[in-house]
């Protein structure tokens, strides 16, 4: 479960770049690269330094979404980005 | 969430052309820090070993001027880059700028501390000059003893510090009945390893080089081993013929060490000056560039009714280099696709290995060892507006 205060960092080891509109991201220790689509690429291009609670705010006055369904699915975000090393939740 | 891995490297790199024809300038740049080298290999291709390069802060504007226009995957090489007193500098520089950072290097120089900070710099691969499993043999084609053991040592540090290590062998005549070992050493060693059978003539045409490169009959037992993964099958020609050559001006974006923006490592056909003008500015719509990226396989007049197209890998710096005409016949070439074709059982008899001319091929052959890349897409639940909802 996300704490509201909690701020998002992007790991330090990777590599990225916003590319038409998607993120490309590279993962250094798992030569893994990934790519985001058009919601995780918001996210990502905000998330550095964040709070949970800011970016949900971002999400709710950019999308069509409640906000316990965007935190909840931020959540999930979070935690698979962060299984896969690309970012950094403290 | 959704994740779709790609398990292939096929995949991925399906994956980056398919973004990158999406961007204005190459996703990649290998960036020639110096000319200057510390071995003085039999082969080398590189003719100046001197000339101007850039200072630190000029090369810190180019970086950044790489990351700005969109460029991703960033390699350093030379000569030996590490000669730069302030390579780790530049590293971090890189690092900064959130670049996958590839290197080229023979290890010499690379101590501890300069291991540590490229492993904190979370460099992701480093290509190491490895001739063959056998020293002696290895320091015949780097001119320097002992450098085996250094570039080795240089390879371990590396790879225990978690860095992905690849030993890039270029082969030679006299080191091939040995490859089969590099790949039996690599392996061992936890390391990946690849193979360039091409040696190309020097940039001003003098072919000493040439004198190192594979006979036609080695050239087609590597084509005939399987664990290179080569594609056993010719491409199909009316396919091929109104397709560009190379992919230059679409893969890779060069860097000379004076900031010069060239075409690739070996057209060093100067498109414009990164410390003058952003990238973009230099390269998209450059009529120099242009002259190369549009070349297809039917505008090679001699080359376009070749009954061995269908195998053809070319170069078209080696072709003028060696041969003196951008659209001419490449001997390199020709030398490959026949070793292609004959290895797929496609063109009978024996290889000529009384040849006129030694002979190699440019194409570098993928590697097969080690990690494939991934691929992979996130899909998070928010329902964004409809267009026109907002």
């Amino acid at each position: 479960m996300l704490t509201d205060q909690l701020r998002f960092r992007r790991h330090p080891d990777v590599a990225f770049r916003v590319i038409d509109g998607q993120a490309v991201i590279v993962v250094p220790a798992t030569q893994s690269m990934h790519t985001l689509n058009e919601v995780g690429t918001f996210v990502w291009e905000r998330c550095e330094g964040r709070t949970v609670d800011e970016i949900v705010g971002l999400l709710v006055e950019e999308f069509e979404v409640d906000d316990a369904t965007a935190r909840g699915d931020l959540e999930t975000f979070a935690r698979e980005l962060g299984e896969k090393r690309m970012l950094v939740v403290e | 969430m959704t994740t779709v891995p790609y398990g292939a490297r096929s995949s991925a790199l399906a994956m980056l052309e398919a973004l990158a024809k999406k961007h204005p300038v190459p996703l990649a740049a290998i960036v020639q820090l110096t000319r200057r080298c510390n071995l003085g290999c039999r082969h080398c291709f590189q003719v100046e070993r001197t000339g101007s390069e850039l200072g630190t802060d000029e090369w810190k504007l180019v970086l950044r001027r790489l990351a700005d226009a969109g460029v991703l995957f960033l390699t350093f090489t030379g000569g030996e880059p590490l000669l730069r007193r302030d390579f780790v500098e530049l590293v971090r520089e890189a690092r900064a700028l959130a670049f996958a950072i590839k290197l080229k290097t023979n290890g010499l120089l690379l101590d501890g501390a300069t291991c540590e900070a490229l492993a904190a710099a979370a460099v992701m691969e480093i290509h190491f000059s490895f001739y063959s499993a056998d020293a002696e043999r290895h320091d015949r084609v780097t001119g320097l003893a002992g450098s085996h053991a250094r570039t080795l040592a240089a390879a371990r540090r590396m790879r225990d510090l978690g860095a992905r290590v690849l030993l890039n062998c270029a082969l030679q005549a006299d080191t091939f009945d040995g490859y089969g070992a590099v790949i039996e050493f690599a392996e061992a060693e936890a390391m990946d390893w690849s193979f360039d059978p091409g040696i190309q003539v020097q940039e001003d045409g003098c072919s000493r080089p040439a004198d190192h490169r594979l006979a036609p009959g080695q050239l087609e037992r590597l084509y005939a081993d399987p664990r290179l993964a080569l594609p056993p099958e010719a491409d199909d020609v009316p396919e091929k013929l109104p397709v560009p050559v190379c992919r230059v001006g679409q893969a890779m974006v060069a860097v000379a060490p004076n900031g010069d923006v060239w075409p690739c490592l070996s057209l060093l056909e100067p498109l414009g000056n990164l410390v003058e003008s952003p990238l973009e500015r230099i390269w998209v719509g450059n009529p120099r560039l242009e002259r190369f990226s549009r070349i297809c396989w039917s505008d090679l007049p001699e080359c376009r009714g070749c009954e061995l197209l269908g195998f053809c890998v070319r170069c078209h710096a080696n072709a003028l280099h060696e041969d003196g005409d951008l659209l001419g016949p490449s001997r390199l070439a020709c030398a490959g696709a026949r070793a292609r074709a004959r290895a797929a059982g496609r063109l009978p008899g024996r290889p000529d290995d009384s040849g006129l001319a030694p002979e190699g091929e440019s194409r570098r052959l993928p590697f097969a060892g080690g990690a494939a890349e991934m691929a992979g897409e996130f899909t998070i639940r928010p329902r964004r507006l409809e267009e026109g909802q907002r």
